[in-house]
């Protein structure tokens, strides 16, 4: 489960958490109760209080049933850090005291009222501190501790309006670590984003069931250090708009449900296919400031060769765009493009062209992505030394790497024309490839690895179209990126990996908008299995440069302990000889100290015998015996 | 249980039985036997075998040391409030949508609860037993002999007002009135009255309570001190006799 959302939850944490947000009291409930909403009234609830459901009496209806609810809640959301008991819930409401103690157990059992004040602790727990940190954090290592919000802090449901995120709102949302008191709810923390609930489908008056939903996780530890996963959902509806847009300028957009869309009856003047998919995040990412001239470009190109992965200096070179940008325009540049034109003239124009919109000139915005067998995607290691080969010809066009081996280079050549159409599909891959292996060796290992990961994303958007491959593919990704994420150590990258995030849905979405318009579904699986596995290959390249990276490190952490080691061994050693020493000329003193005394003693005896008393000599005499006394 | 909710729910009308999850009876008992007084309450599966109320008998006897003559008491008391409740088994009932408000106001040895609430005679999933426990452990009561205190006497109360819907549904039946019994149960005397739910649940009201009524349906526990129950105890001894 929750490797599962792992994936989701990272992309759109960022954005789920802006800065200016922190002000916002929160309440934490627990993972499995993400479901819950002050808007309506969730499956779970009908299923486990049916009798509230099926109209079996006038003092049980859904009506009463979500007033008992939000009554309950709010009562225990004055005091969250108190336990809320049925008796003092009961003298409030009015019904039979057996159903309203069914709910409010359904409430209890839920975490949606007395979430972590566990009964044993009911008063003391109150000034315990919980352990919050997202997904974000985890991998940071920055963690925040956060007291319980004061008491009598209310949380009142009410409608939410609707408005857009725009992508904007992302890059502010970056840094920002975002806190939450004890009991959330899902409306309370996502507010923003609950703006799509009051979607309708244009066609069948329905709320809108084609929202996919993104479920991401937080993890909470609680006092008793018991680790829970919080789960949220973020809920994105796929905009249905006409597509000739142009056309229809003045017309408003309509926002449909995915089944209308797929019966087919979304209106008797416009087909199915007229409608395209539209992840209405990415609606702004096509606006004016991500416009790249020609120019602009080819500034990039130059200052990248020259300045490497200095973005600074990059963004600084181009002028008119900033940092992200330029990073974000030089993921979707499509290297290689003219040499491939140049292979395949002949066969790209017979059998792709007309059926692809997505090769030719006009599409200089997009990542190219191609179908591939499925076998491929699981040997994407090998694959990618394959596909490594043959992007080098295109590398040297563009000076961008420093030349490799150039492997496979035969291969592309001897492609015959039964092959051609294999051969094609290879290139393309290698060029998404490209593109991601490019930001793992120019730039960093977890900014590719955060591309590719939001590529994904957004092709899980498009998980109902039901490719088993691409599934393989993300399967065989996610162990990979989650990997690569326990490597992420700088958070000031952060913002370039959203950058790159919108950058690639932003072109992942646009190659999924042309899908439905051709012939072939089969195809528009291939080109997402392929754009898996193309990614896959660059999240796995990724790796392995921080695994490199790590074992590097590990391995001068080693060299200097052992150094330090071998130092201290030294000073002992030293230290051991000096004290030999020490002890030898202690010794030596004692000698000569003895050897002084019988000298004197001699002399003494010396005087005695003689008998002579010289009486000048007497002081030294009696000096003498004093000494040796 | 269930297939007897579902199977006469057409029109409220069902076989009489104590209207919650179990159909337990409750049994009060209050003997006076050569001067020892011996009050008690419980509940009683009905369908348990009658060779079981003398056991029971023998055995709280032997208990609480009371003397042997009240075995038979006992036994007796307990076998003729079955027989009045199975008497009644096998009626129907007249229980569609009625909520009544329960109060209780008992003591148990030094504790006294005075409390009200609703209680919903058309849900048979209801447990009283359950009820009280949560009672006793939100007002952290200590004494182990108020919950079962507090679900006999609820259950005392729902078997009463079980025993005046059968009388209505026979008067239903007579009257042949049909549907509109539910006049004749909502005119019927007793603590049970029923409340007029389509003015609490209906659309426009809340089922919020107003702030002034919490106090009437919050539970009250006063702890007496021994002096207190003693008075209260020769009191009601008085009042006995």
């Amino acid at each position: 489960m929750e490797n599962n959302n792992k994936i989701t939850e990272d992309a759109n944490s960022k954005s789920l958490f802006p800065a200016n947000e922190t002000d916002r009291e929160l309440y934490s409930i627990p993972a499995n109760s993400g479901w819950f909403s002050w808007d309506a009234i969730h499956e779970i609830e009908r299923n486990s209080l049916k009798d509230f459901f099926d109209g079996s009496s006038v003092s049980r209806t859904p009506k009463i049933y979500k007033e008992y609810r939000d009554f309950i809640i709010c009562k225990y959301r004055e005091d969250p850090s108190r336990r809320l008991s049925f008796t003092e819930v009961r003298k409030s409401l009015i019904g039979d005291v057996t159903f309203l103690y069914g709910v409010f157990v359904f409430l209890e059992n839920w975490g949606l009222i007395n979430f972590g004040v566990s009964s044993a602790s009911r008063r003391s727990s109150s000034s315990s501190s919980l352990l919050f940190f997202d997904g974000e954090d985890e991998r940071g290592g920055k963690v925040r501790f956060e007291e319980r919000p004061p008491n009598g802090v209310r949380v009142v449901s009410g409608p939410y309006s609707s408005k857009v995120v725009s992508s904007s709102d992302v890059g502010d949302a970056v840094e920002s670590a975002f806190k939450l008191p004890p009991l959330a709810s899902y409306s309370d923390v996502f507010g923003d984003l609950m703006r799509f609930r009051g979607s309708v489908c244009g066609n069948c008056g329905e709320e809108c069931s084609s929202v996919s939903e993104k479920v991401f996780s937080i993890i909470v530890y609680d006092d008793s250090g018991i680790r829970r996963i919080c789960r949220f959902k973020q809920e994105i509806v796929l905009t249905v708009s006409p597509r000739d847009e142009s056309a229809n300028t003045d017309q408003e957009s309509t926002v449909m449900c995915l089944k209308c869309c797929k019966i087919g009856s979304s209106g008797e003047t416009n087909g199915g296919d007229d409608y395209k998919f539209k992840d209405s995040k990415d609606r702004s990412d096509n606006q004016g400031a991500d416009f790249w001239s020609e120019a602009e470009t080819l500034l990039l190109l130059e200052s990248v060769s020259r300045h490497g992965d200095d973005w600074d200096l990059v963004a600084q070179n181009v002028q008119t765009k900033n940092k992200f940008d330029c990073i974000a325009r030089l993921i979707q540049l499509p290297f290689g493009e003219p040499l491939l034109a140049e292979l395949m003239a002949n066969s790209i124009k017979e059998s792709v062209n007309d059926r692809h919109s997505i090769s030719g000139t006009d599409n200089n915005e997009q990542v190219q992505c191609t179908p591939v067998e499925s076998p491929k995607i699981l040997k994407k290691e090998t694959e990618n030394g394959d596909l490594m080969g043959e992007m080098e010809q295109v590398d040297d066009e563009h000076s961008e790497n420093p030349p490799l081996k150039r492997r496979c280079v035969a291969s592309v050549k001897e492609a015959g024309g039964s092959l051609m159409k294999q051969k094609e599909l290879n290139l393309r891959v290698a060029h998404s490839l490209l593109s991601a292996a490019i930001l793992a060796t120019a730039v960093s290992p977890n900014i590719a690895a955060a591309a590719a990961e939001a590529a994904l994303t957004a092709l899980r958007d498009d998980i109902q179209f039901g490719m088993e491959e691409v599934f393989m593919g993300e399967m065989h990704n996610d162990t990979a990126l989650l990997e690569c994420y326990s490597s992420n150590d700088e958070p000031g990258r952060d913002a370039n990996v959203v950058e790159f995030e919108t950058g690639e849905q932003n072109a992942l979405s646009e190659t999924s908008e042309d899908k439905p318009a051709k012939p072939s579904v089969s195809l528009a699986f291939q080109i997402r299995a392929a754009a898996a596995t193309a990614l896959g290959a660059a999240a796995a390249h990724a790796k392995i440069l921080a695994d490199q990276e790590e074992r590097e490190i590990e391995h001068l952490v080693a060299t200097v302990i052992e150094t330090q080691l071998r130092k201290l061994h030294s000073k002992i050693k030293h230290f051991e000889e000096l004290g030999l020493i020490m002890e030898r000329e202690y010794s030596l003193i004692q000698e000569i100290k003895e050897s002084v005394v019988t000298e004197r003693i001699n002399t003494l005896q010396h005087f005695m015998k003689a008998g002579i008393s010289r009486w000048k000599d007497n002081t030294a005499v009696r000096s003498f015996t004093s000494s040796v006394s | 249980m269930k297939s007897l909710a579902a199977g006469a729910s057409k029109q409220g009308i069902k076989l009489f039985r104590i209207p919650t999850a179990e159909n337990l009876v409750p049994i009060r008992l209050d003997l006076e036997v050569d001067g020892q007084r011996y009050k008690d309450g419980f509940t009683w599966n009905p369908s348990d075998p009658d060779s079981e109320v003398v056991v029971f008998a023998k055995r709280t006897v032997k208990d609480l040391k009371l003397p042997p003559t009240f075995i038979t008491h006992i036994a007796q008391s307990i076998q003729t409030q079955l027989m009045d409740f199975r008497s009644l088994e096998g009626q129907e009932m007249y229980t569609a949508d009625k909520i009544v408000p329960l109060k209780l106001d008992i003591r148990v040895n030094n504790t006294v609860i005075r409390d009200q609430f609703l209680w919903d005679l058309n849900n048979f999933d209801s447990d009283p037993e359950e009820f009280a426990r949560t009672l006793c452990k939100d007002l952290d009561i200590r004494d182990a002999e108020v919950a079962p205190a507090v679900a006999v006497a609820i259950r005392e109360q729902l078997y009463e007002i079980a025993v005046q819907s059968v009388a209505s549904a026979r008067e239903t039946r007579i009257s042949k009135k049909g549907r509109r019994g539910a006049e004749h149960v909502s005119s019927s005397k007793g603590s049970g009255i029923a409340l007029d739910l389509v003015k609490l649940f209906g659309g426009k009201s809340s089922v919020i309570r107003k702030r002034k009524e919490w106090d009437l349906y919050e539970p009250i526990v006063d702890l007496l001190s021994n002096e207190e129950v003693e008075t209260l105890d020769a009191r009601e001894e008085r009042n006995a006799r």
